[in-house]
């Protein structure tokens, strides 16, 4: 049985994580020990809900508290870091929110320190734990060598900090590539080796970040891959967005739309999609405790949420430089 | 009907020059419509040619493309012959006064394009690029949506043509020959984003040869363009589908007031099971090769308005042989500056 902390519900995500260390508490696999947020407001409402055995907003306290075990970073991207390192160093594992960390020191720091210490550091690659992606990673051989992948991570636009540059880091590339880039380079176990973004006029006007944006990429091998991870999807659409890929192979094709499982439904709040496919977030934290009872690797380590940072550090390299961008210049 | 003393058919003839796959739709539209009358049907295969008058009901067939072009019976000609012969066809027509329904792409090289619009000028005939998005009943309705505003300003596109690999002939399979999958299938959404989104300024791909059928030819592309209006959008054209791959169009575009897609893998009206074998089609008779075809013959008896000019061909063109230009390179095109030729 895992103690945790969430850190943070400032990433929607927690809310659903929340409820996954609850269902999970129920049978007797984990705690919900504490809240930690920097947001009184949100602190006490979400500790209404939640209930854990304690509040903090106090980080350093939460540090010192023996009895949480491990903790699950869902701050603002740009405070990944701050929150992660005190955690590690006080021997707790970590689950941190993608993407991993806005700069590519950051993220090598969290990623170095939690090695140094001995904890055990996972990103929030949800994909991995989606039973539809599973499938396809269990299937992908079938295929042959992969010649292309075709992917979108289209969402809804978040607002609030994620359109916020200081906390979110970025828009669209920042929030929406690594979901993909990590699937494409779990799928085909080969690394990126550059990438180019082409990002259009903002769908909603006067934002401080990109609401949009194209990636085209090369793997290793030259294998082309692509990504369109626009917040292109209007309030009003029916679901929240999706995961899709198609994927070229030597021997077929597979296509994945992960997100496809929907009851639809009309009343008097519109047209929508209900969801009623595999809980994801409760499998991923699941395996999470897993890692740490019986002191395995994590599916989704520290350095694929580093790995994935570094695809998105590149598209916003190139968009400078108006050329694409090879993944060891952001390195340098 | 005399006028002074012109025999006046109430019918335009027509000749038909190739009998292959798309010959045979657009001899399918022909017949449905009025004035119009197959004269004779051309094909390297004089068999070929009789099976396809034959299934037609046409009188006539030529195994010398030079006289069906230049057969003083004919008004027009619908050349659908392989994309490498459509210069050298086209500019044979026009000489000889024929108006031509030319099937895309217009050429596979531009100067070869500039050749064939030249000469239709020179000759004062009609030369009409058959783009059939542009009369394509769902790519119209999206294209009047956009242009009542009803998604605002167009932001983001993307776009999709998969299918295997075209075996029913050989001259797919050759560069030269086709232009790859880009010139010959990407060149489809090209044409119908520069008409509905605006001019392309920049374009950036990957792609290559992936398929064993393929000698030569890039057969799987994946491109984004960038508009002038600062709209981008994303593409993928693919003769390297597997075999049981339904063929797949997809049209999708946010806009600053909504978000419109189009998907034919959920719009078929039919499909037949019969064994091993799947059909799976949305059947429309007075379809975009019959509105193309319409909108041609109303082009030469009334001189009505079309909705494509020859010098939208040679642009998308361009666009098509800046895909392929960028895969060679690795770099992104700028499609003005860039040397296409």
């Amino acid at each position: 049985m895992i103690r945790f902390a969430i850190i943070s519900f400032a990433h929607m995500h927690a809310y659903s994580y929340a409820r996954a260390v609850k269902e999970l508490e129920r049978e007797g696999r984990a705690v919900l020990e504490a809240i930690y947020d920097d947001d009184h407001d949100r602190l006490r409402k979400t500790s209404e809900i939640y209930r854990p055995k304690k509040i903090y907003n106090d980080l350093e306290k939460l540090a010192e508290d023996k009895d949480v075990d491990a903790v699950i970073i869902t701050s603002e991207n740009t405070k990944h870091k701050k929150h992660a390192i005190p955690m590690i160093m006080s021997g707790k594992h970590v689950l941190v929110e993608k993407p991993i960390a806005t700069r590519y020191i950051d993220a090598l720091e969290m990623v170095e320190e939690a090695k140094r210490v001995g904890v055990k550091f996972q990103t929030a690659f949800v994909m991995r734990y989606h039973d539809a992606s599973v499938f396809v990673k269990r299937r992908i051989k079938e295929i042959g060598r992969v010649i292309s992948i075709t992917s979108t991570n289209h969402g809804k636009n978040p607002m609030s900090w994620f359109v916020d540059p200081e906390l979110s880091g970025g828009g669209a590339l920042m929030d929406h590539i690594v979901h993909v880039a990590d699937l494409i380079r779990w799928y085909t176990e080969k690394e990126f080796k550059e990438v180019i973004a082409f990002v259009g006029k903002n769908i909603i006007k006067d934002l401080m970040v990109e609401d949009n944006g194209l990636v085209i990429g090369r793997l290793e091998d030259d294998t082309p891959v692509s990504i369109d991870c626009s917040w292109s999807r209007p309030s009003k659409w029916p679901v929240w967005g999706d995961v899709y890929m198609h994927i070229l192979g030597e021997r077929g094709a597979i296509v994945l739309n992960a997100f496809n499982q929907n009851i639809y439904l009309s009343d008097e709040e519109g047209f929508r999609g209900v969801y009623y496919g595999p809980d994801a977030d409760k499998n991923m934290i699941e395996s999470f405790i897993n890692v740490i009872e019986r002191d395995e690797e994590p599916l989704a380590s520290g350095l694929d949420g580093l790995r994935a940072l570094e695809v998105v550090l590149a598209a916003y390299r190139s968009l400078e430089l108006k050329r694409p961008v090879k993944i060891s210049e952001i390195r340098m | 009907m005399i006028i002074s003393g012109v025999i006046l058919s109430n019918k335009i003839l027509i000749n038909i020059i190739g009998a292959g796959f798309i010959a045979n739709e657009l001899a399918r539209a022909l017949m449905m419509l009025d004035h119009v009358e197959i004269y004779g049907v051309y094909s390297r295969s004089i068999e070929k040619a009789r099976e396809f008058a034959r299934r037609h009901n046409i009188n006539n067939i030529y195994d010398d493309w030079r006289r069906a072009v230049s057969d003083p019976h004919v008004e027009a000609v619908v050349i659908a012959t392989p994309n490498y012969t459509h210069k050298e066809i086209s500019v044979e027509a026009a000489r000889r006064g024929k108006h031509i329904f030319l099937e895309k792409p217009i050429a596979t090289r531009l100067r070869d394009a500039r050749e064939i619009i030249e000469e239709a000028e020179r000759n004062r005939v009609k030369l009409f690029v058959g783009h059939c998005l542009r009369y394509w009943p769902e790519y119209v309705r999206v294209r009047e949506m956009i242009l009542r505003g009803e998604i605002g300003e167009p932001r983001i596109v993307r776009v999709y043509r998969l299918s295997s690999f075209p075996k029913w002939s050989i001259w797919h399979r050759y560069m030269s020959f086709s232009g790859g999958v880009a010139v010959d299938l990407a060149i489809h959404d090209i044409d119908y984003l520069r008409w509905s989104i605006g001019e392309v300024s920049k374009v950036y791909a990957v792609g290559g040869v992936y398929t064993k059928y393929s000698v030569d030819a890039i057969d799987h592309v994946m491109y984004i363009l960038e508009f002038e209006n600062e709209a981008i959008g994303y593409g993928e054209a693919s003769w390297a589908m597997p075999e049981s791959f339904p063929f797949t169009t997809y049209l999708e575009i946010a806009g600053t007031k909504g978000l419109l897609y189009v998907d034919n893998r959920s719009t078929a009206t039919y499909n037949e099971y019969i064994d091993d074998k799947i059909i799976t089609s949305s059947p429309y008779d007075k379809n975009a090769y019959y509105n193309e075809l319409k909108a041609f013959i109303r082009w030469i008896l009334y001189d009505e308005p079309v909705e494509i000019r020859p010098e939208d061909a040679l642009e998308s063109l361009r666009i098509a042989l800046a895909i392929n230009k960028s895969i060679e390179k690795k770099e992104v095109i700028d499609v003005k500056k860039a040397d296409l030729e």
